[in-house]
C-alpha cells in the first residue's frame, strides 16, 4: 500500500470514527436518561398502593 | 375577490412581520432601559474587568464579571473543541462517504439531538457524567468545566453536524468528479476540493455553535458548579454569565445595584450574540455570493 492510499484510509477512518463517537454519545445519552427514568416506574396493570389492600 | 384576498393575506403577513420586529426592539430596549443606569454607579470598566463578583454584600457590594466572562468564554472553547471535530467529521462523512441508506438514517438522528430540551442534557450532565467525571479523574467534584465543555459539546454538534452537511451538499457534483478524474484519491477531493469549496458555509455553522453555547442557561446552571472563578484546570468549576443571572435573579430587588447588574450582564450577552450572528450572516452571505 502506497503513501497515498494510506492516508485516504486514515481519513476516511477519521472521519468514520467521528461519526461513530458522535453515535455513541447519542447512545449512552439516551440510554442513560431511559434506565433512570424507566427505573421508578411500575409496570404492573394494577400497582397495589400500601394502606389500599 | 381574488384581489381582496391577496390584499388582505399581504397586510396579514406584513403585520405578523411587524409585530415580530416590534417585540424584539420592546425587548431590547427594556434589557438596556433596566441595565445602563447601573454605570451611573459603577465604571464600566470596573464592571468588565473586575475581578470579584459579591453584588449582595451589605457594605460594600462588588460587581466584577470578568470571572464569569471568562467562565463563559471558557466553557464555549471547551465545547467546540468537542463540538467541532465530532459535527465536521460526522458531517464530512454523511454527505461524502456513507451511502445513501446510512445518509438516510444518520442524518436525521444526529439532528434529533438538537431537539433535545436543554434541562434533558443538564440532567443528564448532573445525574451521570459528573459522578462519572468525579470517580474517573478523583477529583472532588465533578460539577465542573471538562463535564460542562462535553455536554455543551454535545448540545453543539447537531448544529454544526447539520450546517455543514447542508454546505457540503451545495458543492457541485462536478468539481468532485473532476478531481477525482485527475487522480485524487477520495480523501485529497474531500480537504483539497469539498472542505475548501463549502468553508464559508462551515465557518457560519461553527460561529452558530459558538453562540449556541455562549447563550445556553440551563446546562451551565446544573453542571458548571456555580462558583464565581477562573478555573485553573478542566476539574474547577466555574460559573458562566448566563447561569449568574438565572441563579440570581430571583433573589434580586426590582431597580437595586445587584438587579441592574444581571441587566447589565444581559446586555453583554446581547452583544456578544448578536455580533456572532452577524458575523455568521455576513460570512454565509459571502457564501451565497461565491
Amino acid at each position: 500500500m502506497t503513501r497515498r492510499e494510506l492516508k485516504n484510509k486514515a481519513g476516511q477512518g477519521l472521519l468514520a470514527l467521528m461519526l461513530l463517537i458522535t453515535a455513541a454519545l447519542l447512545l449512552i445519552f439516551l440510554f442513560s436518561i431511559f434506565k433512570r427514568g424507566l427505573g421508578v416506574i411500575s409496570w404492573e396493570l394494577s400497582p397495589s398502593h400500601p394502606g389500599t389492600g | 375577490m381574488n384581489d381582496f384576498k391577496e390584499k388582505s393575506f399581504k397586510l396579514i403577513t406584513y403585520i405578523a412581520a411587524l409585530a415580530s420586529i416590534m417585540l424584539l426592539l420592546g425587548i431590547i430596549f427594556s434589557v438596556f432601559a433596566e441595565g445602563i443606569p447601573l454605570f451611573k454607579t459603577i465604571k464600566i470598566a470596573e464592571f468588565l474587568f473586575g475581578r470579584d463578583w459579591y453584588p449582595t454584600h451589605g457594605e460594600a457590594p462588588q460587581f466584577g464579571i470578568w470571572n464569569l466572562l471568562i467562565g463563559s468564554l471558557l466553557a464555549t472553547f471547551g465545547a467546540l473543541v468537542i463540538a467541532v471535530p465530532l459535527g465536521l467529521g460526522s458531517a464530512i462523512f454523511i454527505s461524502e462517504i456513507a451511502g445513501s441508506r446510512l445518509r438516510e438514517i444518520a442524518k436525521p438522528v444526529i439532528e434529533l439531538l438538537a431537539a433535545i430540551p436543554s434541562v434533558v442534557y443538564g440532567l443528564f450532565g448532573m445525574a451521570v457524567l459528573a459522578p462519572f467525571a468525579r470517580t474517573l479523574f478523583n477529583v472532588s467534584t465533578g460539577l465542573n468545566l471538562l463535564s460542562t465543555s462535553i455536554i455543551l459539546g454535545l448540545m453543539v454538534v447537531p448544529i454544526i453536524a447539520s450546517m455543514s452537511e447542508d454546505a457540503l451538499s451545495t458543492v457541485p457534483k462536478q468539481l468532485r468528479e473532476a478531481s477525482l478524474a485527475l487522480g485524487a484519491t477520495p480523501w485529497e477531493t474531500i480537504s483539497k476540493v469539498v472542505v475548501p469549496a463549502a468553508r464559508s458555509g462551515i465557518v457560519g455553522s461553527v460561529l452558530l455553535g459558538f453562540g449556541r453555547a455562549i447563550g445556553e442557561t440551563m446546562v451551565v446552571l446544573m453542571v458548571a458548579g456555580g462558583s464565581a472563578q477562573i478555573p485553573r484546570s478542566i476539574f474547577d468549576s466555574l460559573r458562566p454569565l448566563t447561569s449568574t443571572i438565572a441563579a440570581e435573579m430571583g433573589e434580586t430587588v426590582v431597580g437595586d445595584l445587584h438587579y441592574r447588574s444581571l441587566f447589565a450582564i444581559a446586555i453583554l450577552l446581547f452583544i456578544i450574540t448578536f455580533v456572532t450572528n452577524m458575523f455568521t450572516e455576513i460570512v454565509i452571505l459571502k457564501r451565497g455570493k461565491a
